[in-house]
């Protein structure tokens, strides 16, 4: 019966605590200049407002790869730009359009604008998970 | 990320979603009244790039050597589907080229993102002005851009124009696309008109506007291709601002009164709702900036018109006169009619050509009228934003009992005489330019070059006239053994 409970204590923490990675592989940035930033969400009313999670390394042309480590197992959404002038902010001209290249998981984009929170939407399982999107 | 920038922006790029697709039924309506109306191959698809020798009636004139680069929308058609508007149809770059008498001719597809991801899909994906196929959600703006309204040569490179996005290079003698045209780090992916002013100096004046937006761009661009100066002012409530018209001192616009209205199931071109009828009717504003200071310096109003084109300006003491080709009422969605096969009624008062002169000190804008319901209003090179005497412009003969574009014209602004010649029946004109031979010294000491589609034999033919005697009909007449897409706007560049 202790044996049974201390098992069954593990599962549970696994599954929990959960030690659950997302790698994210995001291609055709252009240079190496600046940073590739990662913005991740958890829910529909955080997305694009408050991340639960970051992260950003430093950009190489083509391929870059982010981990975000120890997820707990679950739904989650995120958008990605290349800080090409490594300002600290996805910038925009004087009409208030993007000048600096994005994506959003799934490669989803809205019929104007952001996707919804449904469409860039993919879960994260125990095991971890690996994604790729492409910033063209 | 800024949602609410972001979405401000795609709201007034008016990247909507929706129901308003490029279907089967509207490339079904076309083909059956293409069987019955001939004149209507203007506006159809085009498959590939054109290449031919023309057959020449007359003799090209010695002195007329160069090319004339030409664009306009090429394919509205693509996986059993066809789009809404005129304006929504890929670029398709044109170049004429006449040396020793001979014409060749030459047309490619821009291969823009949009056109290039379309035609890999085998289907439309992308919203464009009047259809939204709601398949893909753009980017940015450039990633739907349509490079479809004009091509012009400047600093020996060639610009296929669009009015939403940047401008698209490319080759000026085999017209392959080199790719989008970022002048500046702070004009990437800004809106770019489809109809800059060269002055005489060669600077190059242009701006950029979104409907539904409250901002106008600005740049002043040397000879040499640098970015110059760059401004933006306020205006609130702009919609489709697709031309100004530029004086020694002045850059002139027009704004219609439109109101946009976001409607995600309708298009772009139906997000436009005309606002100039009726007791709330609005007044198209005439927003004069100074060249010197890129601001505001006065705002004037006139009755609600549309207008899409502007001949020239020139200041005048305290006043400032120009002329354009005004349209009443909402002239927007008759031209999505076109692309069913539906001809636009022909109405006496659908609208003039009118000299506008503003009043510095009085604050008034007068309209006089020049000429009747006529388009593609254009000046000699060399007279821009100085005084004109001479305007261009096409027109449909009183005789003609439908609304096509038939006859071609030379109006003195100051006597309102129009020097005229009409094509035949099942001809329709398109838009004529003024090329002035080398040290011309007058307005009328070269010819007007343009291009008319013989719509009975469905072939292309370049048309030159001798810019004094117009009435005489054209001195040479270059056909195409096919057809060429329609174009809307296009530049002689002189060899």
């Amino acid at each position: 019966m202790k044996r049974i409970a201390l098992a069954t204590a593990t599962l549970l923490i696994a599954q929990f605590a959960g030690a659950a990675d997302l790698t994210i592989r995001i291609d055709d940035v252009k240079s190496a200049d600046g940073s590739v930033m990662v913005a991740l969400f958890s829910s529909a009313p955080n997305f694009l407002k408050k991340p639960m999670n970051g992260a950003a390394v430093q950009a190489t042309a083509g391929s870059n790869t982010v981990v975000i480590k120890d997820l707990p197992e679950g739904d989650y959404a995120f958008a990605v730009y290349h800080d090409a002038n490594a300002n600290g902010k996805m910038d925009t001209n004087q009409m208030g359009i993007p000048t600096e290249d994005y994506a959003f998981s799934n490669n989803a984009m809205g019929k104007m604008g952001p996707p919804t929170f449904d469409l860039a939407k993919f879960t994260v399982p125990a095991a971890g998970l690996t994604t790729r999107v492409s910033v063209k | 990320m800024d949602r609410r920038h972001f979405l401000a922006s795609a709201a007034a790029l008016g990247l909507a979603s929706g129901n308003v697709l490029a279907d089967a039924l509207t490339l079904q309506r076309f083909h059956e009244a293409l069987k019955h109306d001939p004149k209507l191959v203007v506006y159809a698809d085009t498959v590939g790039d054109q290449a031919g020798q023309a057959i020449i009636k007359g003799r090209i004139p010695a002195d007329l050597q160069g090319v004339f680069y030409r664009n306009g929308p090429g394919r509205f058609e693509l996986g059993g589907e066809r789009y809404h508007h005129w304006f929504d149809g890929d670029g398709f770059a044109q170049r004429w080229q006449l040396a020793d008498g001979k014409v060749s001719h030459l047309g490619k597809f821009v291969q823009t993102q949009r056109f290039t991801e379309e035609s890999a899909a085998g289907r439309f994906l992308y919203p464009s002005f009047g259809t939204n196929p709601g398949r893909k959600g753009p980017k940015n703006n450039d990633t739907v851009n349509a490079a479809n309204t004009n091509l012009l040569p400047f600093n020996g490179r060639v610009y296929a124009l669009w009015e939403g996005g940047s401008a698209t290079e490319v080759d000026p003698a085999i017209l392959s696309t080199v790719g989008i045209k970022t002048w500046s780090g702070e004009m990437k992916s800004m809106p770019f008109s489809a109809h800059p002013k060269i002055d005489p100096d060669g600077v190059m004046w242009n701006f950029g506007a979104l409907p539904g937006g409250e901002r106008l761009a600005l740049y002043r661009i040397g000879a040499d291709g640098q970015v110059l100066q760059t401004g933006v002012v306020s205006v609130p409530r702009l919609a489709m601002v697709h031309d100004f018209v530029v004086s020694a001192a002045h850059l002139i616009f027009l704004i219609p009164p439109y109101d946009m209205v976001r409607e995600d199931d309708k298009s772009f071109a139906e997000q436009h709702h005309w606002a100039g009828d009726g007791p709330a009717a609005r007044p198209m504003r005439v927003v004069v900036v100074s060249k010197d200071t890129l601001a505001i310096r006065q705002i004037f109003e006139l009755p609600p018109h549309l207008a899409f084109h502007f001949g020239n300006a020139f200041d005048d003491g305290q006043t400032t006169r120009f002329d354009v080709a005004l349209h009443e009422g909402d002239g927007l969605l008759h031209l999505g009619r076109l692309m069913r096969g539906e001809r636009v009624k022909k109405l006496a008062n659908r609208g003039y050509t009118a000299q506008i002169t503003l009043d510095y000190a009085s604050g008034q804008a007068r309209v006089a009228r020049l000429f009747g319901s006529s388009e593609f209003p254009r000046v000699m090179p060399q007279v821009v934003s100085t005084r004109h005497r001479k305007l261009a412009l096409l027109s449909t003969s009183n005789a003609n009992p439908e609304l096509i574009l038939d006859s071609v014209n030379l109006l003195d602004i100051d006597s309102g005489k129009a020097d005229t010649f009409r094509f035949d029946a099942g001809w329709v004109a398109e838009e004529h330019v003024l090329v002035p031979r080398r040290n011309a010294r007058s307005e009328l000491d070269g010819y007007l070059v343009g291009v008319a589609q013989d719509t009975k034999r469905a072939q292309t033919v370049l048309t030159v006239f001798d810019a004094a005697r117009v009435a005489a009909g054209p001195v040479a007449l270059a056909r195409l053994p096919y057809r060429a897409p329609t174009c809307f706007h296009g530049n002689f560049l002189s060899a």
